[in-house]
């Protein structure tokens, strides 16, 4: 009989500060638009950290072109820090078709082939997919460590990792303030 | 043409001069052009009524020509050219509504929003312990006993019911960053194009060339506090 555990790894590359991975458990809270709009704000929290800076004037978003991303619960969260002085313009794009070569995805990691991970991992190259794979990883702790010290290179390191537990409805909390999703249909 | 959300590549939400937030989106990020348009003309009839001038002497409209504004502050802005029946074209700039948001003036108390509502099965001790369980048999066969105490650790600190606060990252953003709405400065924006053009121009300045980079440098900021 095979026992399976899973977690998911959500990757948040703030583009000259570093990376945030927010871990969370799947099998004990639901996914989608609400652990997207998580990793978003702790992104924002991380770079603001990061970069000692009160506000930010114009926020761009990348995120992935899947559904789960295009709900309108982000829009309205956003709309609300706007609201609150956090922003002034916030663009949200989503990805092209075959972004696995930007350079999110390859700090991930697309390698698939083990010796090839091998190899990048004594060459100290690669992305951070490359050099866990060589690796027995048995608890979180150690898995945190392994995910801060896999890259060395400055704009890809992943300089924090945070365990997401007990993600808000934020659908529920932003339905009052919704854009009406009608007025996108017609071009 | 009907497209929903699944096509739009890119969102943009700012605020406009009053503070309210406005929001636009696009179905191609290279081209230019925000939707939603400021108006829709699906016939001569709407063509003709949006599009009659006051004086007489022009005449019906024959035509037009649609197309968006790329100059900074014109992006959410679409340009139509009219040709009346009297052969002058007239150029109208029609600026881009908003995607109706509600309460859009309305600042959401966000602690009246507490307790906070969650999904999922993090305060049910049952999901927990098979989750646990599974962990630990899979460390069993692997025979990585020693690292059992640590996922009980881990597992401990989870909630064991509804009260539990956990720490909300929009609450705690929105205390510690609230400022006023941000709206656009205009003349930050004239200073940065007046930047662009001095940087375009500046060999054109009468110094001398045969001065040190260094000096150019500093003549060419002095140059431009002068004039500023």
């Amino acid at each position: 009989m095979s026992y399976i555990y899973c977690n998911s790894n959500i990757f948040t590359q703030v583009h000259g500060v570093g990376s945030l991975l927010c871990i969370s458990l799947p099998d004990l809270e639901k996914q989608g638009g609400n652990l997207t709009v998580e990793c978003i704000l702790r992104g924002i929290n991380f770079a603001m950290k990061e970069r000692e800076i009160d506000y930010i004037r114009n926020l761009y978003i990348q995120l992935d072109n899947v559904s789960s991303n295009k709900c309108f619960t982000i829009y309205s969260v956003l709309i609300e820090l706007i609201k609150n002085g956090i922003f002034k313009k916030v663009k949200v794009s989503y990805l092209i078709v075959g972004h696995t070569h930007e350079d999110i995805d390859a700090l991930i990691g697309i390698q698939n082939i083990f010796i090839l991970a091998i190899i990048l991992s004594r060459l100290h190259i690669g992305s951070i997919v490359t050099k866990l794979r060589v690796q027995d990883i048995s608890t979180i702790e150690e898995f945190k460590q392994k995910v801060l010290a896999a890259l060395k290179t400055s704009h890809g390191k992943v300089k924090d990792v945070q365990v997401v537990l007990g993600i808000p409805d934020y659908d529920k909390m932003f339905c009052q303030i919704m854009p009406d999703i009608k007025g996108m249909k017609a071009i | 043409m009907f497209l929903g959300i699944s096509s739009v590549k890119c969102i943009r939400i700012n605020t406009d001069v009053d503070g309210i937030p406005r929001v636009f989106y696009k179905y191609d990020i290279a081209t230019p052009g925000w939707y939603p348009k400021p108006t829709e003309i699906s016939s001569e009839a709407d063509m003709q009524r949006l599009f009659k001038h006051d004086d007489p002497e022009f005449g019906d409209v024959i035509r037009y020509t649609e197309y968006p504004g790329i100059a900074i502050g014109t992006r959410q802005t679409w340009f139509y050219d009219v040709t009346y029946a009297n052969g002058e074209v007239v150029t109208f700039p029609l600026k881009c509504i908003s995607l109706p948001i509600k309460n859009s003036d309305v600042l959401i108390a966000l602690n009246d929003l507490l307790p906070q509502v969650f999904r999922g099965k993090i305060v049910d001790d049952a999901a927990r312990e098979t989750i646990l369980n599974n962990i630990i048999k899979i460390l069993a066969n692997r025979h990585l006993n020693n690292d059992i105490q640590s996922w009980r650790e881990f597992f401990a600190k989870f909630p064991v019911n509804d009260d539990y606060v956990f720490d909300n990252t929009l609450l705690k953003l929105v205390n510690k960053h609230k400022r006023a709405v941000q709206v656009s400065l205009y003349a930050y924006v004239f200073i940065n194009i007046y930047i662009n053009i001095f940087l375009i121009f500046r060999n054109q300045l009468p110094y001398q060339q045969s001065i040190t980079p260094h000096s150019m440098i500093w003549f060419n900021q002095l140059y431009f506090l002068v004039v500023l």
